[in-house]
């Protein structure tokens, strides 16, 4: 019997899960979880726990390097606003984490079970790629997903397999989001990676909404305070949240 | 003091299991990792406070505390905590006593090497588990 595996569960019992994911790296995972949290967060506690044990960039998205305090609850969450956050980065602080594979898993479900969490919504951030930690959370809960790609073809192919392993295994995907589609110039939309077809063909295939965001260059100045962000990247996000 | 948060999941769980099996639960044998630097009074106290308001408030709690024996993935080498004792202590000092290896012991490659060969990539057996149930 796994006592923390159990209380992970019951801790998330009920609640709404969100996972943001992706098979693919760099595709902007952490930040459309993070203003996904801060929408939501506008009306109502909103709680977002990072599983990248390795990257932890929804710490450094928010600003935050300080080490989480614990209770008799277990570990307290760092508040932003109505946004309470999680993450082994509040654990280890300012040092590399390196694991064997089967230890991953333990110490997911450490942050899992230990993690207070008392918001309804729970967002999870998670890293690239299918393994351990897509396995624990599956373990866990089961999620609403929202699945980010570049439009690239590249990014696209790598995200199918995910995405048949995510129907494979009965989980929901919600969204399919195209991340970084375009860009608004003076003389007009740019698309960087050409126009999105690839993304909506996958969409279309299997009945998933597919949302497109722009590339905002202005999120670059808010790395480390996106609580002040509000420019149109999370008004894209906010639109396909309602 | 996250020993209440681990007894709460433990009284939870047995209390689950005694239920789906409708069995009266006499004793509960848990092992923890000495890694994991748990008090073990304190997870005592913290079960026989938070059992009485559960189903299973009869129970009583044994912990049992597990050596560690790693083994390196690289040269095969097999070590225990005492060989590790500059790192461990130095994980105590910079992080106190809620430290990184008393929440999640796993994280102990991140700490500690092979004392043989320098390699992170060792075995743990860290986990946290109820190993028996006495009814
Ligand atoms: N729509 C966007 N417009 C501009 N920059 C963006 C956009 N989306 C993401 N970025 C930038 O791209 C980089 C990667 O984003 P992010 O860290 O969110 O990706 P990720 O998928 O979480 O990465 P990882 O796989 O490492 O977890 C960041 O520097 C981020 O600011
Ligand atoms: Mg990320
Ligand atoms: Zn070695």
């Amino acid at each position: 019997m796994n006592p923390l595996l159990e209380l992970a569960r019951e801790r998330l019992r009920g609640k709404r899960v969100i996972a943001v994911m992706s098979a693919k790296g760099g595709v902007g995972k952490s930040t459309v979880a993070s203003l996904i949290a801060l929408n939501l967060s506008e009306r109502q506690n909103t709680a977002i726990i990072d599983l990248d044990i390795y990257g932890n960039s929804t710490l450094k998205l928010f600003g935050i390097s300080k080490l989480h305090g614990v209770s008799k609850n277990g570990i307290e969450p760092f508040k932003v606003g109505n946004v309470s956050i999680f993450s082994i980065g509040g654990i280890v602080g300012d040092r590399y984490v390196v694991l064997t594979g089967s230890e991953e898993g333990n110490v997911l479900e450490s942050l899992l079970g230990l993690s207070n969490v008392n918001e309804e919504t729970v967002i999870i951030d998670m890293p690239p790629g299918m393994g351990e930690e897509l396995l624990t959370l599956k373990r866990v809960v089961n999620p609403e997903v929202f699945l980010v790609t570049l439009p690239s073809k590249l990014s696209v192919m790598t995200v199918k397999h995910m995405l048949d392993y995510l129907l494979d295994s009965k989980i929901e995907v919600k969204r399919i989001i195209a991340n970084m589609c375009y860009l608004k110039t003076p003389e007009g939309l740019i698309y960087p990676f050409g126009k999105p077809d690839i993304v909506e063909d996958l969409g279309k295939k299997h009945g998933i909404r597919v949302e497109h965001l722009p590339v905002d260059p202005e999120l670059e100045n808010f790395a480390g305070r996106i609580q002040e962000y509000s420019g149109v990247l999370k008004e894209e996000v906010r639109k396909f949240l309602s | 003091m996250h020993e209440w948060a681990i007894a709460m999941s433990i009284v939870g769980s047995v209390e689950k299991w005694s239920l789906e099996r409708n069995l009266k639960v006499k004793k509960v044998y848990l092992s923890i990792p000495s890694l994991s630097m748990l008090e073990v009074e304190i997870l005592l106290e913290a079960f026989n406070t938070i059992k009485k308001e559960s189903k299973i408030s009869g129970a009583e709690l044994e912990v049992i505390v597990r050596e560690q024996n790693f083994k390196c993935r690289s040269c095969g080498n097999v070590f225990t905590m005492k060989d590790i004792k500059e790192e461990l202590e130095s994980v105590i000092k910079d992080y106190g006593e809620e430290n990184p290896l008393h929440i999640a012991p796993s994280l102990i490659t991140a700490f500690a090497k092979c004392p043989k060969c320098g390699s992170n990539d060792f075995e743990v057996d860290s986990s946290i588990r109820v190993e028996g149930i006495e009814v």
